[in-house]
Formats: structure tokens, C-alpha cells, sequence
């Protein structure tokens, strides 16, 4: 069993590579296979070549297929998180509230015609703020089970957020703003560079470690409350260092590429059906496997229309169907 | 009837049907409800952005209100009587901000639209004129057909005189753009290159053979943006935008020019190094696009001047002083806008 766990790593993180490779040779500006390695070695023996191909490869597509692979995995990993700490299959990482408010935030500076970076950082701190006051909302509730609370709380803010993106869509300007303000709400990977990165990949990986240290124990999150401390262990304390990271994860992922659905909620059950439910296992599968299905879905989103396809059409459309397979192979064995 | 009309009327009736015919006789005015005689409209409701430039234009003082917000700044541009105006809604099905009740308490005369409407925008209003008795008026919102437009409006609206020196006005400037665009084509000179962004990424476009393309198709330059099967906005990638190598970038956001400038990544735009990214205004509305109405004239004006190389000189300063004066009767002068 250790062996196949082992052989299926292997193989995840060999299509990984396959995907990445596949990735940066294909795009609309023309080159070769040739030219795309010869930038590469340039840029990484210290003499940089100067040109359009460099640009496209160095600017465009390398961090482009950094941000796919580190939002896929984020997304999927605190998807999976959620799912087990809330013993919920249907809960994705935006279930407190983090994407609506960061919706709300980004469709704010959008609204004021605040320049990029203000629509990045408003969306960053309005997923942030949302899912504080999701928290706290669940912490003064004390008569029922945290868990259903917070989850009952996150639906409420999100739904009230929600309300708040519609009525500045109607207020927006129909020509100029509301296109952008669509675009967004849709999600994509097109205007990603590397200063996005730069801020958003260290949140990210910092999301990571606490989940990475973690995943012995969060299989007793299924337990209940009382179980739990019938065991001596301190559930609150755990429980808020979990949404601290996945919210930290999916916050400055959604900052910057804006909402993808789907990636979180799904790409778990995959990992599930394919390594069971133990966290400590379910983990790295599902880090990968949300990394390449990002990488694969922006990748077609890039090219096969003359025009940018919204990540968030493609990976419903992509994944739905193969997802609607895997469980009906899944039932019949 | 004899013979001939006979004949006629069947050749007629066979053109009538065929779909060559059907897309050239598309009218350009459809209505709901009776039109009243035109010294009875006194008040006229804009039921969207394009409406409300087209009606400001032609009946300024037939018109109820804004049916968009209008910032200060624009505002600075319109006639002070039409400055007070209060600020309506829009009439666009579920879209809508203004309903159908307040619209009976304002009892507009008749309502206009002014757009490319397709059969959902045209029920719609069908269902508004059952529900209210309100009349009303959709006018193909086409740029190349803005004389029509004056024409046909002015009529119904019982404002011939100004209707016909505005129609006299976009018919020359409408001319003029046709034969620059001859010129574009002749000689074998290769067709201007044109790249337009509408979001402060630089990466929102609208496409070739869309509304908000038509001032860079009637001066027969060539949209990069294109994409087949695709008609209206999109987001394209940096990365298409260098294999397109745009001769010129427009935008109509000041904030994107420097931010352009700076981004490490844009650099390799042979546009955006060589300093040919350009800022049409959007005051008091678009000039190229934003609404998509008759303001779009001026940028007709405005690209001519870019891609003649004298977006500086005195003439273009003189033609949009008088586009001011003419269209929006503006009591600033239009100067700080070129700058």
C-alpha cells in the first residue's frame, strides 16, 4: 500500500513537470522549442538575452505558470482542510466569507477607479476582514456547535457581501465598469507578473506550513468538541490557526487572480477517492493535483480561443464532467 | 391594378423577403404605442447612456434627467441648465434602476433608446409601453448612421432645424472619415495598427467589429483585437498583445499611461517603449467609446489628428472647441481636455 502511495506521488509530480514543460511551449506569440530553451539557459547562465521571447518567457509565462501551480494548490489544500475540519463534503475554502468579501473589495476600488494594485490590496483585505468577522460573529454564539455556527455565519456574510457586489454592479458604469467588474468576478491568471507573486507566493507558502505540520492531527478534527477534549486537546486553539491558513492561502490567491470556483471544493474529493480520507495523505495528492488542474485549465484559457476564456468558465467546465465520471466509476467498484 | 404594379409589387415583395433586403431595410426607428404630435412632447426620458448623449445633443431641454450618475467633472462640460438635471436611472429590463412607477409619476412624453437592441431590449420595451400606455423609441445606435439618426429623431421630436445642422455636421465629419480611410488603404501605405484598453491592466479590450470598434473601423485602421465568432469586450493576455505588436495603444484612463510606462513587463511593446501610447479624454463623455453614442464623433476627430501627427496643433483645438459648441453647448472650453 506505502508502495502504490508512493508510485502515485511519482507519477502526480512527474505530470506536474509534464505540464509545466507543456505549458511554456504553447501560447499565441510565436516561437520555437529551440527559442524557448535558449532564453532559458541565457537568463539562468547570467546573460540574458534581450527581446520579445525573453519577455514572454521569463515575464509572461514562467510566473503565469507559477501562480497557476500555487493558487491550483492553495485552493485544493485549504479545500481539503475545510472539508475535513468542518466534516462537510460540500464546503470549499470560500465557506467563511473570504471570496465574497474580497469581491466586494476589489469591485470597490474597481468602482472608484483605483489604480491595479489598490483593487489587489482592497480584494487581499476584504477576504481578510470578512473572514474575521465571520469569526467573531461565530464566537459570540455560544449555545450552539461552533462548527455548524461558523459555517451558518460564513453563508449569512457571504450572502449579505453578495448583496453588496449586485448593488454596485447596478451602480457601476454599464459601458466601462461593469465589463471589468464581470472579468474579475470571473477569475483569471491573464495579468499575473512577477511582482504578484512576490507578495502573494510567500502568503501562500506561509498559509502552507501550519497545514504541513499539522496533517497528524487533523484527523481528530472529526471528532466532536467533547471527544476531543475528553483527549486533552485544546480544538479552539487548532481550529483558529486552520482558518488563519487557509483563509491567508485563498485570500492572496483570490487578490490577485480573482474568484476561481470549483478548484477547492472538488479537487479534494478526487484526492480523496484516490488516497482515502487520512489527512496526512491527502495532503500532498491534493496540492498536486489542484496544481495541475489549474495549470492544465489556464493553459487552455490561454489558448484555445483568440481571446482570454474566464478561468472560472473553464475549470467548472473542465471539471464538472470529469468529476461526474470519477464518482460514477467510483460507486461501481 | 394593372400589370405593371403587379410585377412590381411581386419583384418588390421577393426582395421584401429576402434576408439582403431584411438587413437593409432594418429600420432604424422602432416604436410601441402612438407617437404623439411633436409640439405635445415636452418631456423626454433617456432609458439608457447612448440615449441620454443623443437626446442632450439634440432636445436638451426636452430631456427629464440622467439615467447615469454624472460626476462633477463632467458635468463642468454640459449646458448649466442640463448640469441641474437630476440623475433618473436607466430603463433596461432587470437592469434597471428606475421603476416603472416612477416613470409614471415623471410622465415622460415618450421614451428613447438609442442602441444596437436585440429581440430581449425590444420585447422589453413592448412590455414597458403595455404596462405604463408610456410610447416608446428605439433608435439603432449605429456611428455611421448618426445623420439618419438626427434626422429621424428630430422629426418625431419637432426639432427639425437643430436636428438638421447637427445631421449636416456628422455627415461631413462622416465623410471626411471615409476618405481618410481611403487614403489609409491607398497607396500602398500599410493600415494603422490600433490596440484599445478599457481597464487599468491594460488587458480588457473591445473587439474588432464591436460598438466600441467603429471610430477605428470607420478611419480604416485595423483592430488587432479580433477575434473571430467574438463581437464586444474581452480579456486578452499580455502575451497576445506582443505577438499582435500594435502600432498605436489607446486608452481612455490618464492613470494607465504612466503605470504602462513603469511596468517592467509591458516593455517589450515596441508601442509602449517608442512612447505611442495615447489618452483619449472621457469627458464629458467617451470620446472613442463609453457610452457608445454620437459622443464617438469626437473621437473620430480626436484619431484622425493622432495618426496624422498633429494632436497638438491648432486645428484639432479649433474642431473640438466647435464639437463643444455645437453638441454639448458647453460653457468650458474644451482645451484642457487635449492636454
Amino acid at each position: 500500500m506505502t508502495d502504490n502511495r508512493r508510485v502515485l506521488l511519482l507519477l502526480l509530480v512527474f505530470l506536474c513537470l509534464v505540464a509545466v514543460v507543456a505549458s511554456l511551449v504553447v501560447g499565441k506569440y510565436p516561437m520555437t522549442l529551440a527559442d524557448v530553451w535558449q532564453v532559458l539557459i541565457a537568463r539562468l547562465s547570467g546573460t540574458p538575452q534581450t527581446g520579445s521571447i525573453d519577455t514572454v518567457v521569463w515575464q509572461l509565462r514562467l510566473p503565469r505558470i507559477a501562480a497557476a501551480l500555487l493558487v491550483g494548490g492553495s485552493l485544493a489544500v485549504a479545500g481539503a482542510a475545510y472539508q475535513g475540519m468542518f466534516r462537510n463534503p460540500l464546503v470549499s475554502p470560500d465557506i467563511l466569507g473570504v471570496s465574497a468579501g474580497a469581491g466586494l473589495g476589489a469591485i470597490t476600488a474597481i468602482f472608484l477607479h483605483l489604480p491595479i494594485y489598490m483593487v489587489q490590496l482592497f480584494a487581499f483585505i476584504g477576504g481578510l476582514t470578512a473572514v474575521g468577522a465571520v469569526y467573531a460573529l461565530a464566537a459570540v454564539v455560544k449555545r450552539h456547535d461552533p462548527v455548524l455556527v461558523l459555517v451558518l455565519a460564513g453563508i449569512a456574510l457571504s450572502t449579505l457581501l453578495g448583496a453588496g457586489i449586485s448593488l454596485l454592479k447596478i451602480l457601476a458604469d454599464p459601458y466601462t465598469q461593469l465589463p471589468t467588474i464581470t472579468f474579475w468576478l470571473l477569475g483569471g491568471l491573464n495579468n499575473v507578473n512577477l511582482s504578484d507573486l512576490a507578495y502573494s507566493a510567500p502568503m501562500m507558502l506561509l498559509g502552507l506550513i501550519p497545514l504541513v505540520l499539522l496533517r497528524w492531527r487533523m484527523n481528530l478534527l472529526s471528532l466532536s468538541d467533547d471527544e476531543a477534549a475528553a483527549l486533552g486537546i485544546n480544538f479552539t486553539q487548532m481550529r483558529i490557526l486552520l482558518i488563519l491558513s487557509a483563509t491567508l492561502m485563498t485570500a492572496s490567491a483570490v487578490s490577485f487572480t480573482g474568484i476561481i470556483g470549483w478548484v477547492g471544493l472538488v479537487i479534494p474529493h478526487v484526492a480523496r477517492l484516490l488516497v482515502g480520507p487520512h489527512f496526512s495523505r491527502l495532503l500532498p495528492v491534493s496540492l498536486l493535483l489542484g496544481a495541475i488542474f489549474l495549470l492544465l485549465t489556464d493553459t487552455m484559457a490561454r489558448t484555445v480561443a483568440g481571446i482570454e476564456l474566464p478561468l472560472g468558465i473553464l475549470t467548472a467546465l473542465v471539471g464538472a464532467p470529469f468529476f461526474m465520471y470519477l464518482l460514477a466509476r467510483g460507486g461501481r467498484s | 391594378m394593372n400589370r405593371r404594379t403587379l410585377l412590381k409589387g411581386m419583384v418588390a415583395g421577393v426582395f421584401i423577403l429576402s434576408p439582403v433586403a431584411r438587413a437593409f431595410a432594418k429600420e432604424l426607428l422602432s416604436q410601441n404605442g402612438a407617437i404623439k404630435q411633436p409640439s405635445n412632447i415636452h418631456k423626454v426620458f433617456a432609458a439608457g447612456p447612448p440615449a441620454a448623449v443623443f437626446l442632450y445633443t439634440l432636445v436638451p431641454e426636452k430631456l427629464l434627467g440622467w439615467p447615469s450618475n454624472m460626476t462633477a467633472e463632467a458635468l463642468q462640460f454640459i449646458h448649466p441648465r442640463q448640469q441641474q438635471l437630476p440623475f433618473t436611472g436607466r430603463l433596461a429590463g432587470r437592469g434597471s434602476t428606475v421603476s416603472l412607477e416612477t416613470l409614471l409619476v415623471m410622465a415622460p412624453d415618450i421614451i428613447v433608446d438609442v442602441g444596437n437592441a436585440g429581440e430581449t431590449h425590444r420585447s422589453e420595451a413592448r412590455r414597458v409601453t403595455a404596462q405604463t400606455g408610456i410610447t416608446t423609441l428605439q433608435i439603432e445606435g449605429l456611428l455611421a448612421a448618426t445623420p439618419q439618426q438626427f434626422r429621424q429623431a428630430g422629426r418625431i421630436l419637432g426639432v427639425e432645424p437643430r436636428a438638421e445642422l447637427l445631421a449636416k455636421y456628422s455627415e461631413k465629419l462622416l465623410n471626411r472619415a471615409a476618405e481618410f480611410a481611403q487614403t489609409q488603404s491607398a497607396n500602398g501605405k500599410r493600415r494603422a495598427r490600433i490596440y484599445t484598453t478599457r481597464s487599468n491592466d491594460g488587458l480588457e479590450t473591445g473587439l474588432a467589429g464591436s460598438i466600441h470598434s467603429e471610430v477605428i473601423e470607420l478611419l480604416g485602421c485595423h483592430n488587432v483585437a479580433s477575434a473571430p465568432g467574438h463581437r464586444g469586450v474581452a480579456r486578452v493576455s499580455l502575451e497576445q498583445v506582443l505577438a499582435w505588436q500594435p502600432d498605436y495603444i489607446i486608452t481612455q484612463d490618464p492613470e494607465f499611461i504612466p503605470w504602462v510606462k513603469a511596468a517592467s513587463h509591458w516593455q517589450s511593446v515596441n508601442a509602449v517603449q517608442e512612447d505611442r501610447v495615447y489618452c483619449a479624454s472621457r469627458l464629458p463623455f467617451g470620446w472613442l467609446d463609453g457610452p457608445p453614442g454620437v459622443n464617438r464623433l469626437l473621437g473620430i476627430l480626436w484619431l484622425m489628428a493622432l495618426l496624422e501627427n498633429r494632436l497638438e496643433g491648432e486645428q484639432l483645438a479649433q474642431e473640438v472647441a466647435e464639437f463643444f459648441q455645437l453638441f454639448y453647448r458647453s460653457p468650458v472650453d474644451p482645451g484642457v481636455l487635449l492636454q
